[in-house]
């Protein structure tokens, strides 16, 4: 991807001290680490998630050896950051929608225009699918360079993926049977 | 094939990565399966919806994290300060002692081959190479210029000293004033070559450190405004008024739903 060596290229132009590298690495990269750390971990901390992330990559750079792209490097340690955040929080572990299938609480209910919100429908994924699923359908990263950020196997990214589907599609459908009085016919399927 | 496997494959084929599994085979179970074939048209409209949702960020603070970041230099190592110094002061000293060598050539016109005007010129260029080292001592900045002539002249001194020396003439005093020159000038030479290695490695030596943002900067909490972008319309068959979603401040939402 043009985009990513681009970075790449900052990162490693701001390691041998260019200022000007340092500032469009930031910039160019800031907002994909905003809304990986929005998505993992909600986005009232985003902000000094990020920063926090900034804090331990800027003076990390000197030691970026450019194994990886600049992008998969930075979002590693977001997703470091955003760990230790949840951890502090005391849950590790979202419960899923599977947990709770008859709760109401854990339905996802459509609102007025017949959207369920995203963003609500990801906190309650587990993180590791969480994670997955954003790298790749949020920041648009392939399942590569999503298992590199992740430290695990492509394979083990792919399942990820799907499992963090089911359980998405598995909340839509439920709040949908909830209450079906206000589903529009956005979806020609019946669940 | 069960239909796990067949999500799982469904899946990373909508997201344009290897499936894992031939592709005939998963064609054969959505054949077969309605509920997978349901659960695919649920996956795309899911897969819509979250590359285009999500919050997105409206201000523009990549300014705080640059105004938290000092570019620190390290300063030149104890080695090299001691080779500059070694050097300068050589340098000096082989600049006074070349001096010393024009007094006779051009203030008393002494020379033992030529004569007075010839030991004028002479005297002219030794003078000249003094003031390189003199300069090379108190502008090491300027070394790399001034090893050229230098060096040149060096060269040549020596060079016609050893062919005068093979040609059968004796090494006087007047031959091994050349040293002094042949020194300055591998001083000069030495003196650059540091300085153009001491400035790549700073460069690359340079860390950037992060400082403790200046206070006042704390957000007070409630500030944040997250916008959710316009849905794209969807096909809605049925004609819906609220068919698009406008953007709505979240705010108050947000901060109660935190993950």
């Amino acid at each position: 991807m043009g985009a990513v060596d681009q970075l790449t290229r900052l990162a490693h132009a701001a390691r041998l001290g260019d200022g000007a590298a340092l500032e469009a690495f930031v910039s160019a990269s800031y907002d994909q680490v905003w809304r990986f750390c929005a998505a993992l971990a909600g986005p009232a901390t985003a902000d000094d998630l990020t920063q926090e992330t900034y804090a331990r990559c800027v003076p990390s750079l000197r030691r970026f050896r450019g194994d990886a792209s600049a992008l998969t490097w930075l979002l590693s340690i977001a997703r470091h950051v955003c760990a230790g955040e949840l951890r502090s929080r005391g849950r590790t572990r979202m419960n899923t929608v599977a947990d709770h299938p008859e709760d109401p609480d854990w339905l996802a209910v459509p609102d007025a225009a017949g959207e369920v919100a995203v963003a609500d429908l990801l906190a309650r994924l587990d993180p590791d699918r969480r994670s997955a699923f954003v790298l790749t359908q949020v920041l648009g990263l392939p399942y590569a360079e999503a298992a590199t950020v992740c430290g695990c196997p492509v394979g083990t990214i792919r399942s990820r993926i799907a499992r963090a589907r089911e359980d998405l599609i598995a909340m839509i459908s439920a709040g949908e049977a909830a209450s079906p009085g206000r589903r529009q016919a956005g979806s020609s399927l019946s669940s | 094939m069960n239909c796990p496997s067949a999500r799982e494959a469904i899946s990373a084929w909508i997201d344009g990565e290897d499936p894992g599994l031939p592709a005939s085979a998963l064609d054969e179970h959505l054949a077969s399966c309605a509920d997978c074939r349901n659960w695919q048209q649920r996956a795309h409209e899911l897969t819509r919806r979250a590359r285009l949702g999500g919050p997105f960020l409206q201000r523009d603070l990549t300014a705080q994290v640059l105004a938290a970041v000092l570019p620190v230099q390290p300063g030149p190592r104890r080695p090299a300060r001691r080779a500059a110094l070694a050097q300068r002061g050589g340098l000096a000293v082989v600049a006074l002692a070349q001096l010393a060598i024009t007094v006779p050539l051009l203030i008393l016109g002494h020379d033992h081959d030529a004569g007075a005007h010839a030991a004028h010129e002479l005297g002219s260029f030794d003078l000249a190479l003094a003031i390189a080292f003199a300069v090379g001592a108190i502008r090491p900045a300027l070394s790399a210029g001034l090893a050229w002539p230098c060096g040149a002249a060096a060269a040549g001194l020596v060079i016609t000293a050893v062919a005068d020396l093979i040609g059968g003439q004796a090494i006087g005093a007047d031959e091994a004033q050349h040293l002094i020159a042949l020194a300055g000038a591998a001083l000069l030479c030495w003196q650059a070559w540091t300085i153009r290695s001491g400035a790549a490695e700073s460069a690359l030596e340079t860390s950037w450190s992060w400082a403790v943002p200046p206070p006042g900067r704390e957000r007070a909490a409630g500030q944040m405004t997250v916008l959710r972008p316009e849905t794209p319309p969807e096909p809605k068959g049925g004609g819906s008024d609220a068919a698009q979603a406008t953007p709505r401040d979240v705010a108050a939402r947000d901060g109660g739903k935190v993950a």
